[in-house]
């Protein structure tokens, strides 16, 4: 699985497609250490893909691989759900309580974002 | 690829027929989350999970059906499982979406699909259903929510009711 196409997925606002990427990942039991430095993407991409390694290894009790530590914070943040930030609660708690690995690179989602357990 | 409302018909009609080999009982299932809202308005289509309540027999029992149809289907192996079951509090069934001889399928209540909804909150596709939902049901803010307390445990309480305040304001304003 190519985790390039789970960050399109979700910059592009395909959120259906990127939570079946994500629950097929589990079912493949995905080794989370193992996946490559993606090639080819922008800053933001790279981003969005570091974040989302990081979140999905730690949900699934497994770890990140070591290039993810080195990809760092984008200075302007990152809206990951479309039209959240019409929401002013729901946009307040995302800032406040998105997934540690997203906030800390200034990407936006809700704290249970592709929770597909 | 994604599973459209006529796609989760045909599986369970397959697993109807594949139910009608044995001679147990007639199963019993109440679906929940994306496929009950797939099922029940058309709106969108569905991760290739359907969640669902075994109310009888048990998942164990079901099983091996479920996987003979998604050989059939070449669906995921787990397509209709019960993983959603630690999310149900006191479950209530709504419209009838297939009858069999050997199988029963009824949507949960359309207050206990927003309130899970709300529960779990996750993104732009729980926000569209979650709106499609609150379309459907009549009363005030006060009234729905608390129409929707008995389906929450104490820890999604907070939750569900922030986002209930946002997605009514969103459609209702601040009335």
């Amino acid at each position: 699985m190519d985790i390039r196409e789970l960050v399109r997925c979700i910059l592009a606002g395909n959120l259906l497609s990127a939570r079946q990427w994500v629950a097929d990942a589990n079912r493949a039991s995905m080794a989370w250490d193992e996946v490559g430095r993606p090639e080819g993407l922008t800053k933001t991409e790279m981003s969005v893909a570091a974040g989302l390694v990081e979140l999905l290894a730690a949900r699934s009790g497994g770890t990140p691989p070591s290039w993810t530590a080195k990809v760092g914070a984008l200075q302007e943040p990152v809206v990951l759900d479309p039209g959240l930030e019409k929401m002013p609660r729901s946009f307040a708690r995302a800032k406040k309580e998105a997934p540690e690995p997203l906030r800390r690179r200034n990407l936006v989602a809700l704290p249970d974002f592709l929770d597909v357990a | 690829m994604p599973l459209s409302a006529d796609d989760i018909r045909t599986a369970l009609s397959a697993l109807g027929e594949e139910l009608a080999r044995n001679d147990d009982d007639r199963a019993e299932l109440v679906i929940v989350g994306g496929a009950a809202l797939v099922l029940l308005f058309q709106a969108r289509e569905s991760t290739r999970d359907v969640d669902a309540y075994f109310v009888r027999p048990a998942a164990s029992r079901l099983r091996d059906a479920v996987e003979r149809v998604a050989m059939r289907l070449d669906l995921p192996a787990d397509w209709l499982n019960d993983g959603a079951k630690g999310y149900i509090v006191g479950l209530t069934k709504g419209e009838l979406l297939h009858q069999s001889p050997s199988l029963l399928v009824h949507a949960a209540s359309l207050p206990q699909l927003l309130a899970m909804k709300l529960a779990a909150w996750r993104d732009a596709i729980d926000r569209a259903d979650a709106a499609l939902l609150l379309g459907q049901l009549s009363g005030s803010r006060e009234e729905i929510r608390a129409a929707l307390k008995s389906f929450l445990a104490p820890h999604q309480l907070d939750k569900a009711s922030y986002a209930l305040d946002d997605l009514w304001e969103a459609l209702h304003g601040h009335s």
